[in-house]
């Protein structure tokens, strides 16, 4: 396990509701941030808080924000095995996948391919290519444990199929689809792949040169750092895409009736960028690898282990997604249920362990409608516990009791 | 009527039914109704109950009674 200690570098951890600390069981949706990550975007705002790009100012603050954000750019870049130009800033992973939605030059009747495990941030642009461009989305099904079917992939998959694009770890509970094997088929069909890492990439060590993938997307927030957004794409990947958002900083000249477009990553990044998450980026990467990756994936996975265990000891507990409780990684998702039916809803859980026990974790459908919608759970969903390094087993020992008495109230 | 109007109408109409209810079973419920009559609660499809609950109490059209531990009971508040 990590050590203890780690936790003193988070401010937010340290503060007292009730005489009861915070117990933060959210990070799947936002971590928190380290001292570190705080004080280099103070930095920013306190000693340079200028411009930055190409061709824009040039005296002292602005040479010392380019120097940072380059840098931030190198550091993020070297965290997955990335060139720096293969590194695109967005504001969030949705925007990297819509990025690509957008620019890859899909048309009538190509296919995409996506799971049937998607965060609607991996739907939602498909279905609206379907909608305006005629493209066809389709779903590979899973296997009735809920794990990815690679045979059901390998009898979709045509010529027709231009993108494969799946999310790598589940929001919904820490499956990991098996990525490698999907990019190896997709590229045998001639398609490209997109990864939706937003998941992986904090918890994990993602190395783009060994998954292969041509597009990777993943959001800061979520990896101790500010709100900003990476789509990584392979540097040929990235050159077949057009212009997304287009203005300033993404182009080299202009002319009434023409422009010369920048190369990626600079074309895709229009107008002032948030230089301070750049910054702040950068300051969360060497966190991470200061503490380890292997070492924050085994720690979740501890502590998923020893969660999932406790959690099933409580008869009504009704666990979601994949079966098989090895398969889930630092992220959990149950309802409270007997004799077939809800017990107590996901949101009064929710809501009574954030009265009583300042345990704050998710409920509801977790951006993933369409999975519980085609399981006919609606819009209830389900309590999602989604743990990273600060957490402990003390903090699981005391969800499972807060849920037990949750139970016991019902009688 | 707008559709916040229609959602706490629709919503009304099956408290009252339920005569006092925990939000698992009013969830329960919604869908039941959906299934059955899907035109007519079709405005309940994908909302967050809890918050129009919660709503609803604020603005003094139903009650949200706390047990000291337990879920919440929601009842039409009467006039």
């Amino acid at each position: 396990m990590l050590p203890e200690k780690l936790r003193r570098d988070f401010p937010a951890l340290a503060r007292v509701r009730n005489r009861r600390p915070p117990v933060y069981l959210d990070s799947a949706c936002m971590s928190l941030k380290p001292r570190q990550v705080i004080q280099a975007i103070r930095e920013y705002y306190e000693l340079f808080p200028a411009c930055g790009g190409r061709g824009r100012s040039q005296h002292w603050f602005a040479g010392e924000v380019k120097e940072a954000t380059e840098r931030a750019r190198e550091e993020v870049a070297r965290f997955i095995n990335a060139s720096p130009e293969e590194v695109v800033w967005t504001k969030n992973a949705t925007e990297a996948i819509n990025l690509v939605a957008r620019s890859l030059r899909l048309k009538r009747d190509d296919i995409v391919l996506t799971s049937d495990r998607e965060h609607n941030s991996n739907l939602v642009p498909w279905l609206e290519l379907e909608r305006r461009r005629g493209i066809r989305h389709e779903v590979v099904p899973a296997r009735e444990d809920e794990t990815f079917d690679i045979e059901k992939l390998k009898e979709m998959l045509s010529p027709e199929v231009k993108l494969v694009s799946v999310v790598h770890v589940s929001n919904l509970d820490g499956y990991a689809l098996p990525v490698r094997e999907i990019v190896e088929i997709a590229h045998d069909y001639g398609a490209k792949v997109l990864l939706d890492a937003a998941q992986s990439v904090p918890h994990r060590s993602v190395d783009v040169r060994e998954l292969e993938a041509d597009f990777l997307a993943f959001s800061v927030h979520k990896m101790l750092g500010p709100s900003l957004g990476v789509l990584y794409g392979r540097e040929e990947a990235l050159r077949e895409l057009s212009p997304f958002i287009a203005g300033g900083d993404t182009v080299s000249d202009s002319y009434y009736e023409r422009v010369i477009f920048l190369p990626p990553p600079h074309r895709f990044e229009a107008g002032l960028q948030d230089y301070a998450a750049q910054i702040g980026a950068a300051a969360a990467v060497e966190y991470l690898r200061r503490v380890g990756m292997r070492r924050i994936e085994e720690h979740e996975r501890r502590l998923t282990a020893h969660l999932s265990k406790k959690l099933s000891a409580i008869e009504e507990v009704r666990f979601v997604g994949v079966r098989d409780p090895r398969l889930r990684s630092g992220i959990v998702s149950f309802r409270l249920e007997r004799r077939g039916r809800s017990l107590v809803a996901p949101s009064d859980v929710a809501e009574l362990l954030d009265r009583h026990y300042n345990i704050m974790l998710r409920a509801g459908d977790h951006c993933m409608h369409s999975w519980f919608n085609a399981r006919g759970i609606g819009a209830s969903g389900s309590v999602r516990a989604s743990l990273y390094l600060y957490n402990t087993r003390e903090e699981c020992d005391l969800l499972v009791e807060g849920v037990e008495r949750i139970v016991e109230a019902e009688g | 009527m707008g559709e916040e109007d229609k959602k706490k109408r629709l919503l009304l109409e099956i408290l009252r039914s339920l005569g006092e209810a925990k939000l698992a079973r009013i969830q329960e419920e919604v869908e039941q109704r959906r299934m059955q009559e899907p035109e007519k609660y079709e405005a309940l499809t994908g909302c967050n109950l809890q918050d129009l609950l919660i709503e609803m109490a604020e603005e003094g059209l139903v009650e949200r009674i706390f047990p000291e531990w337990g879920a919440p009971v929601y009842r039409v508040r009467k006039k």
